[in-house]
């Protein structure tokens, strides 16, 4: 699965993802953007995250990171 | 299945094809992402296609508490249904003003089915649980349903109480007196009670739902704290099916014929084979499972669903073991149809439709046989197919399936298999007889029209919600709508019933008409199928112009709507001698002068008309 894959339905934004976007680049990415970022990495990983990963999923970086955490392989956007 | 493929080909491909498509994509199992992507796409599909428009169903939804992870899942489960939901949510907090207001985005949504979930976040508010707080809790919920009732007239779902795994006093919760679980379960008690007590509001069962849904923490998880949003993603994943069963209800789309294969599926084992002894009945395992599954059967047969039998077998093995084996809880005679042979079934399920005069879409089919299934699903889309091949799977579904829920079971209901063997006598008595109009005077069919009263309310909705075929304009309405036209004096609520020397077919039509100054406007004319071809549909209009005459109009204005299965009454008014007036949008409008001629009404049919109540 590509991080776009992953991000882009939950966001909704047209443009591909890019590594450094975080939630100040993108305006759609709130905190009910981020709950069903949360849900989605559980969905696919069966696993609960833990409060601080729920917390720290405000860019893609630590997405791509809390997913590795988890066993979950994303393709990261091309740099 | 890559999601965004799916997607391009429901672009390029509109209609029912891309209905099926997405179901089909639902059944594989998306992972989240791409359930939102499809969920958002048949959102806006909903409002962009008109082919749908019968598919269409328009909820609001207004809480306490926060139900934005309802959206997506009521949108997928609706499409499960074959229907494509247009949602409104009340903001957050604004549930009191939004069912208040009459002029709200709520009710401005124009919604079919309310959905009111007052008590959602009731276990975050810190309220003691005493007797007190019980009445008080259910008056207070009820209070918003009393002021939605106020200005709506549609379905209203009430979301219970549902359970929470705090309990402060831990094993001693239910010795004490008013524990969590106990105040939960009197609070439900007293709202059940009240609805049952009101017609057109049913209770959304999260308390049942949150047992059913295997939720690890139904009542303590992460999104409850993150945003407010108190209904847990699985119990909300189960209140969306049974919100979907209920919307699929309210327009008519629930299932009404249940066609089941023998071998495999009623009993264990294959008779050809193993002979009416050896099949798999008895009450240890695993004959118990398919005794049980035939209870299932029979409890569907209770409440109206007809039975048909669907076997490739030779026809008097088969039913030998209905005859020897004491097990067995299906009778023959609980069967309103049969094809027990060798033909491929896709072939026997359509003659079956035709035979029960359903249409291909009010079936089930249960088979054990994947390569049975897998020819159905091709050759027939329209049939819901119970995809288990294990009889414990089976069970399972068809207890759960909703498939067949309607809003009302009615005496009719009862009646049905009963009505299917009155056909197939009347058929036999036609292939006796040379002379149709003989035939038709033998049957000695009495039909009674009545006008504005109460007791056939619940059957007249549940006519208006299941029929499809002989239904001129496909309105459908709840028991409250009919209610508030039987009490409006512009209005006139007809029903009309059938017996003959057959069979007793309880109420089988429906027609509300609108007054306006002397003309009588047919808003909605339907007759169910199990009538129809004896002249009953002429004799029930025949009835309601005298009733129009007598009460001093001049004229009656007949209405048609095309839809995709009403085809068969499209001339129906000019066969009753109308004439073609303007048409407007979808309708076709009809006319026809008063005194209706007297032979609209089949000399073989005894028409009475029961007297109407005056409004004043």
């Amino acid at each position: 699965m590509t991080i776009d894959e992953l991000l882009r339905p939950i966001l909704n934004t047209k443009s591909p993802l890019l590594l450094a976007d975080n939630k100040q680049t993108i305006k759609t990415w709130d905190s009910l953007a981020q709950m069903n970022i949360v849900a989605s990495i559980e969905d696919i990983s069966g696993e609960e995250l833990s409060t601080i990963e729920v917390v720290s999923l405000t860019s893609v970086i630590k997405v791509l990171e809390v997913c590795r955490a988890h066993g979950v392989e994303i393709v990261p956007p091309a740099s | 299945m890559n999601v965004h493929t799916l997607l391009q080909q429901l672009e390029t491909e509109p209609g029912w094809r891309s209905l099926r498509a997405a179901q089909k994509a639902l059944r594989e199992k998306l992972a989240r992402p791409d359930r939102l992507l499809l969920a958002k796409f048949l959102q806006a599909e909903a409002n962009r296609r008109a082919d749908f428009k019968d598919r269409s169903v328009r909820v609001s939804l207004a809480s306490d508490a926060s139900l934005d992870n309802f959206m997506d899942p009521l949108a997928l489960r609706l499409l499960e249904r074959g229907l494509f939901g247009i949602q409104y949510h009340a903001p957050f907090g604004q549930m009191a003003m939004e069912i208040r207001n009459p002029s709200s985005d709520f009710l401005a949504h124009q919604p079919e089915v309310a959905v009111l979930a007052p008590l959602a976040a009731f276990w975050q508010k810190d309220i003691p649980t005493t007797a007190e707080s019980v009445t008080q809790t259910s008056e207070e919920t009820w209070a918003h349903v009393s002021a939605l009732r106020n200005h709506f007239p549609g379905l209203i779902l009430l979301q219970n109480l549902y359970p929470t795994e705090r309990r402060p006093q831990g094993i001693l919760d239910s010795k004490s007196h008013w524990g969590r679980a106990d105040f939960a379960r009197a609070v439900n008690l007293q709202l059940s009670q009240r609805c049952r007590e009101t017609s057109g509001v049913f209770i959304l069962d999260a308390e049942y739902l949150a047992g059913q849904c295997g939720a690890s923490w139904p009542g303590l998880h992460k999104q409850q704290f993150m945003g407010s949003r108190p209904v847990a993603d699985d119990l909300v994943s189960q209140l969306a099916v049974e919100i979907a069963a209920f919307c699929a209800a309210r327009k008519g789309f629930a299932r009404k014929c249940l066609a089941v294969d023998f071998d495999n599926t009623l009993w264990g084992g294959v008779v050809g084979e193993d002979g009416v002894a050896g099949v798999q009945l008895a009450s240890g395992f695993p004959g118990n499972i398919h005794v049980e599954l035939q209870r299932e059967i029979r409890a569907l047969k209770a409440r109206g669903v007809t039975l048909a039998a669907l076997s490739k077998n030779n026809e008097a093995d088969a039913w030998e073991v209905f005859q020897q084996r004491p097990e067995m809880v299906l009778q023959r005679a609980d069967f309103g149809a049969h094809r027990i042979n060798w033909q491929d079934k896709a072939a026997n399920l359509r003659e079956l439709a035709t035979e029960l005069n359903l249409g291909l879409e009010a079936f089930v089919l249960l088979d054990d046989n994947p390569v049975e299934r897998e020819l159905i699903a091709e050759v027939l889309p329209e049939v819901e197919i119970c995809p288990a091949s294990d009889p414990m799977e089976m069970l399972r579904w068809l207890a759960t399936c909703r498939c067949f829920d309607t809003l009302a079971i009615t005496r009719e209901d009862a009646l049905r298999t009963q009505s299917y063997a009155a056909a197939e006598a009347r058929s036999q008595r036609a292939a006796q007889s040379d002379n149709l109009e003989q035939y038709l005077l033998s049957l000695e069919t009495c039909v009674e029209v009545g006008c504005d009263t109460l007791p056939q309310i619940a059957r007249m909705a549940q006519l208006t919600q299941k029929t499809n075929q002989f239904n001129l304009t496909t309105r459908r309405y709840t028991e409250s709508e009919i209610s508030n036209l039987v009490q409006d004096r512009n209005w006139r609520v007809f029903w009309c019933s059938c017996r003959d020397r057959f069979a007793d077919e309880g109420v089988i039509g429906v027609a509300l008409v609108k007054i306006a100054g002397d003309e009588y406007q047919l808003d909605t004319f339907l007759l169910s199928c199990r009538v129809l071809g004896r002249g009953v549909e002429k004799a029930f209009l025949g009835g309601i112009c005298q009733y129009a005459h007598h009460s001093g109009a001049r004229q009656m204005r007949g209405e048609f709507i095309p839809s995709a299965k009403n085809a068969q009454t499209e001339k129906f008014y000019e066969a009753c001698g109308f004439t073609a007036a303007a048409a407007a949008g979808d309708s076709r409008f009809w006319r026809l002068a008063l005194p209706a001629a007297a032979d609209l009404i089949p000399q073989w049919i005894a028409l009475q008309n029961a007297p109407a109540p005056n409004k004043l």
